[in-house]
């Protein structure tokens, strides 16, 4: 069975008397010393998402970025170039770029004591230097680099340098990848705080067992939200869910009537489930999800939104939604997507701001008692790694790779 | 109709307008009541039939104009009113909106007048202090469907690009 564990693994001597791949030792919620050494172990080892090519076309632009608590600037050199370093001077350390995105006119000057940058984090002048004397290697003064690759127009950096290539890393979530963003650019971001750990977050990109429970504005549109569909360990940690929409009928009529007192009358604004439409909801290890889906053949009619969520505590993560739209797609199209797309997502949208509440009293009420110490993450019997859509594959797919990366600290009892 | 014109403007006119800015600025005043007073039906009342509500970050709104939402229609504000009333599950404390009226001119396109406004919102937060929620500012088209005025248009920008994990209230 996939996330099968080894003999003796203290996740399979757990209390639900399951295949250790088949739970979730709570504890990787609420410690804070795994929550260090996944700083540590998973956010520096492995690739991250930081931002797509189309927000840095020009020479001098840049994007910033914390990872792992490290500050990183991504910009774009004269030759086109996208390079990332560290965002601090190597002078006394100060960031050299505060804002989310910019251009930096070719070079970061430290407010400081004003020492300068190039594109690469290479240092280009130090202001009345001669007080050095000729102590001052300049080349010893460079900014770090940070290993980037990109794929599909996705810019990608790995702190340690050491991970696998990132062709190599993404597996099989790269045709996804390349079907959610080929040929797309990104229109904006929002941010919003969550108050749980940041697994929850991504479990949730996983688990598709609790929308009609949750969701109860898609349950009344969609019928009750049961919803045949696909769900796959792509294998790596990532993962991959497929479904129609359903029909609607006149239960969201009635839902509305019934909580306003007033008649409610004509579609949906939410909209009319389209019969043609799929969607798309995949997560790519450890910490990026993306939805996607067509819907009525026309060339515009699929969206794209990238979700990727950072920790800043054991207890409190940021989420950070980036919008996508078709290059060159005509402007009324665009016009309505720029109005529609986070229609349902942040904690602003009626579906996204359910899941972030229930990412909070999952934190809290994880830290109930010792004596519940593992969640169940069994549904879905059938051998191998792809199951129906309210299976949990995906999710045993996650925790499998997770317990690779973060190593022994997951097999101390006394975490 | 009373249209809100250029304060120079004849002295009866100069009348109907003072008239007119105080009903504009008791709409937007009562908008912020409503809401922290969860009355949202009566809130969706204040509104057009074909109204237009749309919340937006600044960061947003000064790029491509990516909003958080845009909804059209009473339906949609119907759709919204449901949600608050039935089915959002995060447990909240009550707001408090201070909406400071900071202009009021005639529509640039159509009837009526566009009103900016100021707004800080506070929330008491169930087992904690008050947070400060949201703070921006609103754009209103306004109307006067000859006895009242109603909102046509209202488009809130929220001055920070990082929204709090309870935002969906009517802000």
């Amino acid at each position: 069975m996939n996330g099968a564990q080894a003999a003796g693994d203290v996740w399979d001597r757990n209390d639900l008397k399951l295949d250790g791949g088949r739970v979730i030792d709570r504890r990787v919620y609420r410690s804070k010393d795994i929550y260090q050494a996944e700083l540590a172990q998973l956010f520096t080892k492995t690739w991250q998402w930081v931002g797509h090519e189309s927000e840095v076309p020009a020479f001098g632009d840049y994007l910033t970025v914390q990872l792992a608590g490290r500050p990183i600037i991504v910009a774009r050199g004269e030759e086109g170039r996208l390079r990332a370093f560290y965002n601090s001077c190597t002078h006394r350390g100060a960031m050299l770029a505060t804002a989310a995105k910019g251009n930096c006119g070719g070079s970061f000057t430290c407010m400081y004591h004003a020492w300068s940058f190039d594109t690469a984090g290479k240092l280009e002048s130090v202001p009345k230097a001669e007080a050095y004397g000729a102590e001052l290697k300049k080349a010893c003064y460079d900014s770090p680099a940070v290993r980037l690759d990109t794929f599909c127009g996705n810019i990608f950096v790995n702190i340690d340098g050491k991970a696998p290539p990132l062709d190599e890393f993404l597996g099989a979530s790269k045709q996804h990848i390349t079907e959610a963003t080929e040929g797309q650019e990104v229109l904006g971001r929002v941010r919003w705080k969550l108050e749980g750990n940041w697994k929850l977050w991504h479990d949730n990109f996983r688990d598709n067992y609790h929308p009609m429970f949750t969701h109860q504005v898609l349950t009344f549109l969609y019928q009750g939200v049961e919803i045949k569909g696909e769900n796959h360990d792509l294998g790596g940690g990532h993962s991959y869910m497929k479904f129609p929409p359903q029909g609607s009928g006149d239960s969201y009529a009635k839902f509305v009537q019934r909580l306003t007192g007033r008649a409610y009358a004509g579609a949906p604004a939410m909209g009319t489930p389209d019969k043609q439409a799929y969607h798309v909801i995949m997560a790519v290890f450890p910490n990026l999800d993306i939805q996607f889906g067509g819907g009525n053949g026309s060339p515009y009619s699929s969206y794209s939104v990238l979700e990727v969520v950072r920790p800043i505590s054991v207890s409190e993560a940021i989420i950070e939604i980036v919008a996508f739209g078709h290059v060159g797609e005509p402007e009324a199209v665009r016009q309505e997507r720029l109005e529609s797309l986070l229609s349902i997502q942040t904690s602003s949208g009626k579906v996204s701001a359910d899941d972030t509440e229930a990412a909070r009293r999952c934190t809290i009420g994880l830290g109930a008692s010792e004596a519940m110490r593992w969640s169940n993450m069994g549904r879905g019997q059938a051998p191998g790694m792809s199951g129906a859509k309210n299976d949990e594959y995906s999710l045993r797919g996650f925790y499998s790779e997770y317990k690779k990366y973060m190593g022994d600290i997951l097999r101390s009892e006394n975490n | 109709m009373i249209e809100v014109t250029d304060r120079s403007a004849i002295e009866p006119q100069a009348r109907a307008d003072a008239a007119s800015e105080a009903a504009i600025t008791r709409l937007i005043q009562r908008a912020a009541r409503f809401s922290d007073e969860q009355r949202y039906v009566e809130w969706m009342d204040l509104f057009t039939d074909d109204c237009r509500h749309a919340l937006i970050t600044r960061e947003n709104h000064r790029e491509q104009g990516l909003y958080n939402y845009v909804d059209k229609g009473r339906l949609a504000l119907q759709e919204r009113v449901a949600y608050l009333l039935g089915v959002w599950h995060t447990p909240r404390g009550k707001t408090t909106h201070v909406v400071s009226v900071l202009d009021i001119e005639p529509a640039v396109e159509g009837a009526g007048a566009r009103v900016v406004s100021n707004f800080i919102i506070a929330r008491a937060a169930p087992a904690e202090d008050s947070k400060l929620y949201a703070s921006g500012q609103y754009i209103d088209h306004v109307v006067c469907d000859g006895e009242r005025w109603l909102i046509k248009e209202r488009t809130a920008i929220i001055d920070s690009s990082f929204l709090p994990a309870d935002f969906a209230d009517l802000v």
